[in-house]
Formats: structure tokens, sequence, C-alpha cells
């Protein structure tokens, strides 16, 4: 008799490869970066991004490899699912947006001490990933409107991992919570900027529009392009 | 526990056995009494590549930690050789992981000036899809857009550069990444001589006379050893001994040779470097050139060895459908020539496999196709200048002058992917110090128009070839047959 997890587990595999990834495949262009920093990795881990949108979670999961998007339980927040501490001691990885809501404007806002406390109580790593496009994609309070499928411009969203953070001994979840969030804003931007120009000038390298500001909303609310990039004058105007 | 090479010495019971003949793959019964050199398999992997690569940046031979050679505002370069000679490319690849951990310290001692050079000395340019495989999507989007990643011209370095790279020569720090998979001409070599052959004008590539200015630069040397596993998993049985076959593997092998036989050309690129490798890196190594080489080449040796007694009549060489120089190409008959008689002849530690005045018997279809892209000179050498003569004085004397300055060649070799005007002479010179030295050559299933024009026998199946030559050889030749790939060294005691 299987464990109650696994049969969730099972179950959530087949629901996300026969609809979820399809889906996400044909309507989005995901963009994955290095991922050997996951592939190593052993036991359980915490998975900690930043959030402008509901796909977040279905693009993270599709981003993953395969290995340890079995092992992915849900998300952690505002009391649904899983109590987290339960699916780290059975081995799974959780996945926790730290903002807490989604994103007004697409840019991260501040970050919350749950994740860093869990890390530190349950003596479990943390993996930082920077999601960027998503805003773009599908923003708050819009549903998604289905475009042909693999068409030439879908939008596209980017995942970048971070390497693993381990909580130094004795380190207060405050500071440990700033140094996840440097990690994510970093991955942020790797994409958007280079991975030499984030290793130099950390998240700095990013240079966003001021809050509040309709360039802010119109910078994020256009499908990211990678940095980098010469931009290549087009000849023909679609 | 890794098996070493060994020498099979033929009977009745031996199943035929593989022999590479360019893009068809062969099993050829051979005599009794014959001698079949066998690879050694793969010596272990390390298991965290990374923590490797980071104990050797910490640990040099012969040097400083890498850490302490980078200061702010230097100017640092970093050098890799490129696709040709080389294993056949991986995602990622380890030269890549390599290079990524030195940009890892690089940023932290707060280096801007970061170039990024592909060595590739007279060999072609490596296109934009080899660079991103080769170095992964990080590291060339970070460089490639601002033009600090390039490919060597050997043709802009001069003598107010040194005989090099300008940008190596007005360098603070040069640090050299390579992937070592053997110490034959196939492989871009160790050390110094390493970064005179990869990053040196053509003068000095030609004249071998090492460059002014890698007197005053600071190298910091750094190899991956590679195991034997040079086939990809999916076809990884070719690797092994074929009594050790299972049923699944020889249904695969039917299969391949099926695909080869309808389409040559593609079956061959796809299974030599479109399914990758399956290379596992033994060993990394940093510091000193000269130290770094020695122990590179320790290992490649221990890795390779294979203990043989005497020297054999005749040898027999299979040649793989994708040479060094035809990666992402078509094997010419001149290429297929100096696969067997420049690298395979010479797959050895210190003698020869095959006495002086022997033969080799080599497997290839030798068809007359060239690449215009990756190989022009090549085809006018073929058609114009091997009908006159074949001896590398007169080729010296009277060719290579117009070769080395024709206009047309080297627009091709600096803008688009052709290998340089020299390139057909460097062959042709590396495979007559073989031919010197033996009595007859036979290519065995070999286009008789195209061997006759290289110099050489052409003979049906192995029998005749073994006929062809009784009259230097005798009737009951010592016949040795090198089971490559993987690489195996023939160490002749």
């Amino acid at each position: 008799m299987k464990s109650p997890l696994r049969i969730i587990d099972a179950v959530r595999q087949a629901v996300q490869t026969a609809t979820v990834r399809p889906l996400l495949a044909a309507q989005l262009q995901l963009d994955v970066g290095d991922r050997t920093a996951v592939e190593e990795l052993a036991g359980p881990v915490i998975i900690v991004s930043n959030h402008a949108s509901r796909l977040d979670l279905g693009v993270l999961q599709a981003a993953l490899p395969a290995r340890h998007r079995r092992r992915t339980g849900a998300t952690v927040g505002s009391g649904r699912g899983l109590d987290p501490r339960l699916l780290l001691k059975a081995g799974r990885n959780v996945v926790i947006f730290p903002e807490g809501c989604l994103s007004t404007d697409g840019v991260a806002g501040g970050f919350g001490t749950d994740a860093a406390q869990l890390a530190i109580e349950q003596h479990v790593p943390v993996l930082p990933v920077g999601i960027r496009g998503t805003f773009a994609a599908m923003p708050q309070g819009r549903t998604w409107s289905f475009g042909l499928p693999f068409a030439h411009n879908r939008p596209r969203v980017s995942v970048r991992f971070g390497s693993v953070l381990d909580a130094e001994p004795d380190e207060t979840a405050t500071s440990f919570t700033s140094r996840i969030d440097d990690a994510v804003r970093t991955a942020i931007a790797e994409d958007r900027t280079t991975w030499w120009q984030s290793l130099r000038h950390g998240h700095d390298a990013a240079t966003l529009p001021p809050a509040g500001s309709w360039r802010r909303i119109w910078d994020q609310s256009q499908s990211p392009r990678p940095g980098g990039r010469p931009r290549r004058p087009r000849i023909w105007r679609r | 526990m890794a098996r070493p090479g060994f020498v099979l010495e033929v009977d009745d019971r031996t199943p035929p056995l593989v022999v590479h003949d360019g893009p068809r793959v062969r099993l050829e019964r051979f005599p009794l009494g014959a001698e079949v050199i066998y690879p050694a398999e793969s010596l272990p992997a390390l298991d965290d590549l990374v923590a490797g690569i980071d104990n050797a940046l910490a640990g040099p031979v012969d040097a400083e930690p890498l850490a302490t050679k980078l200061k702010p505002g230097m100017k640092l370069t970093i050098a890799f050789d490129d696709v040709s000679a080389t294993a056949p490319l991986q995602s990622p690849d380890a030269r890549g992981r390599i290079i990524e951990r030195v940009l890892i310290q690089a940023a932290g001692a707060g280096i801007d000036d970061v170039a990024l050079i592909c060595a590739n000395g007279m060999n072609r340019r490596n296109t934009e899809a080899e660079l991103r495989r080769l170095l992964g999507e990080r590291v060339f989007r970070s460089f490639y857009a601002d033009g600090r990643l390039t490919n060597h011209d050997a043709e802009a370095a001069g003598k107010d550069s040194g005989d090099l790279n300008p940008r190596v020569a007005e360098s603070d720090l040069l640090v050299m990444v390579q992937l070592v998979h053997g110490i034959g001409a196939d492989v871009r070599s160790s050390g110094l001589p390493g970064v005179a052959e990869g990053l040196g004008s053509v003068s000095a590539i030609r004249s071998g006379v090492t460059p002014a200015g890698l007197d005053g630069l600071d190298v910091f040397s750094i190899e991956a050893v590679l195991d034997n596993n040079h086939y990809p998993s999916a076809v990884e049985f070719l690797g092994r001994r074929e009594w050790e076959w299972s049923l699944p593997s020889q249904a695969k092998l039917f299969g391949v040779r099926q695909a080869s036989r309808l389409a040559p050309a593609r079956s061959a690129q796809l299974l030599s470097a479109g399914l990758g490798s399956g290379y596992h890196v033994t060993q990394v190594t940093a510091g000193a050139p000269e130290a770094v080489a020695a122990a590179s080449r320790t290992r490649v040796v221990e890795q390779q060895r294979v203990d043989v007694s005497g020297q054999a009549d005749v040898l027999v060489l299979g040649v793989p459908a994708v040479t060094a120089h035809s990666v992402g190409s078509v094997t010419n008959p001149v290429l297929a020539a100096w696969q067997a008689l420049g690298v395979g002849y010479n797959a050895v530690t210190d003698a020869a496999l095959v006495r002086d005045g022997g033969t080799v018997i080599a497997y290839h279809p030798l068809s007359q196709d060239f690449s215009s892209l990756h190989h022009p000179s090549t085809i006018d050498f073929f058609a114009d200048v091997l009908p006159t003569s074949t001896d590398p004085e007169v080729l010296a004397a009277d060719f290579e002058a117009t070769y080395a300055e024709d206009p047309w060649y080297s627009q091709l070799y600096r803008t688009s992917q052709a290998f340089h005007g020299l390139h057909p002479f460097q062959l042709w010179y590396q495979l007559s110090a073989a031919v010197r030295r033996l009595g007859d050559v036979v290519f065995v299933g070999a286009d008789r128009a195209s061997a006759a024009r290289l110099g050489f026998r052409a003979a049906s199946t192995l029998a005749d070839a073994l006929e062809i030559t009784a009259a230097s050889v005798g009737r009951t030749p010592k016949i040795r047959y090198l089971h490559t790939p993987p690489n195996a060294l023939g160490a002749v005691t």
C-alpha cells in the first residue's frame, strides 16, 4: 500500500504530464538556464522564487529536471497545501514564494522570512530561482488568452537557477533572507543582462525603471529578451 | 576495476571483429595467428568535476594558485582548444565548466577586461553553434555579442605581436584550457607548444619555431584528461570486446550497419558528433604549462598504454568516419590517408607497431568527396598538386608558397569556415614521414583512382591486400590489427 504522499505524487505527475506541461510548451517559449546546480542535489531542498503570475508554479515545475520534478511538493502559502515540515521530512522539495502575494508591477517585492526560517529549522538548503517573463505573459487579474500553439512569437519565459544556499551556523532568518533575496535578484539579472555581468555586479547590473513609473510597467509587460544579444535589424516587419 | 588493454591472438573461436571503414562498419575475419590490440577500459572518472576543477585551481603544479594571480584591472585572456583536434562535444562540455570556474574567480577579483579566444591555429573557425555548445549558454551569451569571444586568426598575428595573437600578446595573464584525449598528431599539443600551435602566426606554426611573444607571457595551463569512453551511450557496445556483446547490442549493430549503408555520410555524422560522446574527465591539472603537460601525458599513457611484443610485418588500421579535421564535414581521401598514416601509425609511445619496410593495410572507401566549405585548398591540392608529385620535398619547393599566399584561401580562412591554405601540406608532410619508412600501403575497399593519386594501392578484400604485399613481407607475415577507436597506444617491448 503506497503512502498517501506517493499516491498524490503519482496523480500530480500524471495530470501535469497530460495537461499542464504540453500546454506550457505550446503557449510559452520556456528558456531554462544551467541546471547542474539542481541536478547535483541529493536531499530535499526549499525552492524559492519571485512571484509575478499564477503561471510561476507550473513554469518552475516544467523547468526542473525530471528527477526533482517528481519530488517537488505543493506550494506553501496562505495555509493551503500540506505542512511543509512534513513534506521536507518525507524527502520532498517545497516551493515557497517569499513575497507572499503576486507582484503588482512585475518586479520582485520584499521577501518574507518564512522560507529562511524553515530552512534554518529543518537544516535544509535553499535553491534560489529567478523567473522572468510570467508577468508579461499573464499578470494578476488576467486569464490566459490562448494563441496558436508553437507560434513564433509566443511569450518568452526565462528560468535561471542560482547556486544552492546553506544557512550559516547561528545565522538569523533576517540575514539569510537578505542573502536569498540577493540570489533571486541576481538570477533574474542573469537573464536580463548576462551571466558575467551578474557575477561582476550582482543584481545592480540590471537597472530597472523607478517604481511607480509607467516605464516600469511598460518594461515588465513586454516579453523579455535575454541580455547579451545584439539588436539585429529586421528587414521584414511582421 | 578497469581492465587494461591487451593483445588477442586470433584463433578459430574468434568472431568477426569490428573494423571501421570510413562511414561503414565492417565485420572482418582475421587470419589465424593475427594479433589484435584492444584498448583499455576507462579509468575511474572524477565524481565531482566542479570540485576537481576548483581543487586544481587552488593547488596548481609549479605555480601559484590562480586566485593570487588575478588582480583587479588586469587584462585576462582565456584560450581554449577548438572543435577540430579534440573529442566530440558534449553538453555540458568540460572546457565550458573549467572556464566558468575561472570566470567566477575573475569576477571575484574584480577583473573586467576579459577576452575568450578559441585557439584554432590553422584549423577552421568555429561556428556560433559549436562555440555555444562548447562553452555553455552562460559564458557564450556573456561574451559573444560584445566581440570578446573570437576565433584565432593566424594571418593577423605577425612580427609586431611577437608571432602571437595580438590580444594574447598584450595580456597580463593567459589561461589555456585544454581537453586531452591522446598524444598523437590529431590532438592539440599540451604546454607551450600547444599555445604556439593554437595562437601563433602562420610562419610560427609552419616553421615550428617558438613565437617570440611567449617569452614574457604569463601562461596558466588547465588540462582535463578524458577517459576512453569514446562512443555515446547509445552505441557504447562498439567500444567493448565483440564476444561480450549482448543480443540487443548485436541488434543495434545490425541497425547501425544498415543505416550506414543507406545514408553513409549522415549516419557517420550522427554517430560521431550528433549523439555527443560518452567521455568523462579523469583528471584535472592546473599550473605551469610544462608540468601540466607532463602530468596529462602520464595520465593519458596510463589510460591508453597496451604492451605489445616486437614489431609486426603488417599493420591493419581502420579509419573512422569522422577524423579530427572533418568534424561537421566529410572525410576526403587526403584526410583519410592522414588518419591512417599520420595518426594510426603513430599511436605508439616509442617504436612503431610495424617494422620499417613493412606494410600498412587501411580501410577507407577514399571516395572523392570534398567539402568546399571546410577544405577548399584540399580540393585543389588533390586535383592539381598530387598528380604532379607525391614527394614532400617537391611539394614544399614548388607548390607550398602559392598556397600560403593565395588570397582566396586566406579570405575563406579568415571569414568563413575553411582550413588554412597550407592545411593539406601539413597533413601530407605528417603522413609522408610514415610512408617513407613503410614498404607498401594498401587501402581495402577503396576507389582505385583515389588510391593511385595518393600513391597507394587498392585491394577489394583483406586477403587480396595480403596477396599484393606478399612480395615484400612474405606469405605468412605477422599481422597486427589496432582495434581503435577508443584510443590505444602501443608500447613495443
